[in-house]
């Protein structure tokens, strides 16, 4: 399960491209059917796919489950 | 429970709103769990559990979004929850462990003392409560040894039901041997004339040989045995059986009437005469009759008069074979009735007067003490 893990900052974790996992204080940008946006720790996060479902929410953590992901972008926000 | 009821999930639904977002993240500061967040062209819906809808409802109003609650597993009874599973298992195995244990034993016998001693029994066979069922004995050895210890039974029953066991001894029938009078030896006399047709005899000597005719008082059968110039004093035992008749005479009246039960009527709520009464005097008492009529069931047995007219048929179809019984019942149980005649019918205006004649075979002996002198 290491070799699948993947973590690109040090709030995002992908474990297998079906659930990835933000830590730390985020917020929660926009949610529809398709796309996720997520904001912390000076980055923006946007996830598009077939299906996107936040599958929980707390205060330190989201895990967010995609099915057919098709855009995962993390950029740094001073960049914008 | 407590844990149980704040761990079930609820659903909530929103409609698209502008202050979704800032109402979600203002759920999450508020550490409220959020699970399958999604959003369509309805609206937002996510999950989050029961204890949590007290802060909900606070930061819905503040936000004033309309929510909307609902619980997804509100039809299913029971929660899949790991305590739910324990106890449906317990319910299952609990039963099954405990029927895999004799739990009571129950002795039946007519005797308080032998009742004991097959417990005692039972008791050196390990055949005792709160037992494996596996390790018993089977039934049949346990029938075995206490039939072997017990002579006075002819069979155990052993009946099983579940971890219940029920012994029932079946006591042997006692035999109860003819006492035979050796004290008073006696010879056998003729009790009424007839033709003697046969002896069944177990001590004494014959003095009257077959098809002769014998009279009352006459001696049958003697008890003393003569061996030389000795006599023996042995005592006559035995039957002796003869032809003989006898006479029956009947008088009936020609019209007979008996009751025959026709139905049984079960009478119920009869408040007819008691509210009569009660309208006419209201009263305490008939109040209470009232009630009480309400409850009171009558049994009333409905008998017919029904009669017979005698007649010669009648006679002779019913009448015979009640009086033959009747004359039957008289015998010994190797007596018997050879013969029956009808001697004479006499009818007058309301009786029937009649004689029958039976030919019977019975014993005719009884004990007459032999004398024996000082």
């Amino acid at each position: 399960m290491l070799n699948n893990h993947l973590q690109l900052t040090p709030f995002i974790h992908i474990d297998d491209f079906q659930s990835i996992r933000v830590n730390g204080p985020f917020e929660l940008l926009s949610l529809s059917p398709n796309s996720c946006q997520l904001k912390g720790q000076g980055f923006a996060l946007t996830i598009e796919s077939g299906e996107t479902i936040i599958s929980t929410m707390n205060v330190d953590e989201v895990t967010i489950s995609v099915r057919d992901l098709t855009k995962l972008e993390l950029r740094k926000l001073d960049m914008v | 429970m407590a844990s149980l009821e704040s761990s079930r999930k609820i659903t909530c639904q929103l409609k698209p709103h502008e202050q979704t977002y800032s109402f979600l993240q203002a759920l999450k500061l508020n550490k409220v769990y959020i699970i399958k967040l999604s959003t369509n062209k309805s609206g937002t819906t996510f999950m989050i559990y029961e204890k949590d809808i007290p802060k909900v409802r606070k930061i819905r109003k503040k936000y004033r979004i309309p929510i909307h609650f609902s619980r997804p597993d509100n039809s299913s009874v029971l929660q899949f929850h790991w305590s739910v599973l324990a106890g449906l298992l317990g319910f299952i195995l609990v039963p099954y462990i405990c029927s895999l244990f004799l739990w009571q034993i129950s002795i039946e016998d007519e005797s308080d003392e032998r009742q004991v001693k097959l417990e005692q029994e039972l008791h050196k066979l390990n055949v005792i409560e709160r037992k494996s069922l596996k390790s018993l004995i089977p039934d049949s050895e346990i029938r075995q040894v206490i039939l072997a210890n017990n002579h006075d039974l002819s069979w155990i029953h052993i009946k099983r039901s579940g971890a219940k066991m029920h012994i029932t001894s079946v006591p042997a029938p006692v035999i109860i041997r003819d006492q035979v009078d050796e004290t008073a030896p006696s010879d056998l006399v003729a009790l009424r004339k007839g033709v003697i047709t046969h002896y069944d005899l177990r001590s004494g000597e014959r003095l009257v040989p077959l098809h002769e005719t014998v009279k009352k008082g006459d001696t049958l059968v003697t008890g003393i045995l003569k061996q030389g110039n000795k006599n023996l004093v042995v005592g006559a035992e035995g039957q002796v059986f003869a032809d003989y008749w006898l006479e029956m005479s009947f008088q009936l009246p020609t019209k007979i009437i008996y009751d025959k039960f026709v139905a049984e009527e079960v009478n119920i709520l009869q408040v007819s005469k008691p509210w009569k009464a009660f309208k006419k005097e209201q009263s305490l008492e008939h109040l209470i009759e009232m009630f009480k009529s309400v409850f009171r069931v009558e049994r009333n047995t409905i008998f017919e008069k029904s009669s017979v007219t005698v007649n010669e048929k009648w006679i002779e179809e019913a009448f015979l074979p009640m009086l033959r019984m009747r004359t039957a019942s008289s015998l010994s149980s190797n007596g018997k009735i050879k013969d029956e005649k009808v001697l004479h019918m006499t009818w007058s205006n309301d009786t029937v007067k009649g004689k029958v004649l039976y030919y019977m075979n019975d014993n005719i002996a009884g004990k007459r003490p032999i004398h024996q002198g000082d």
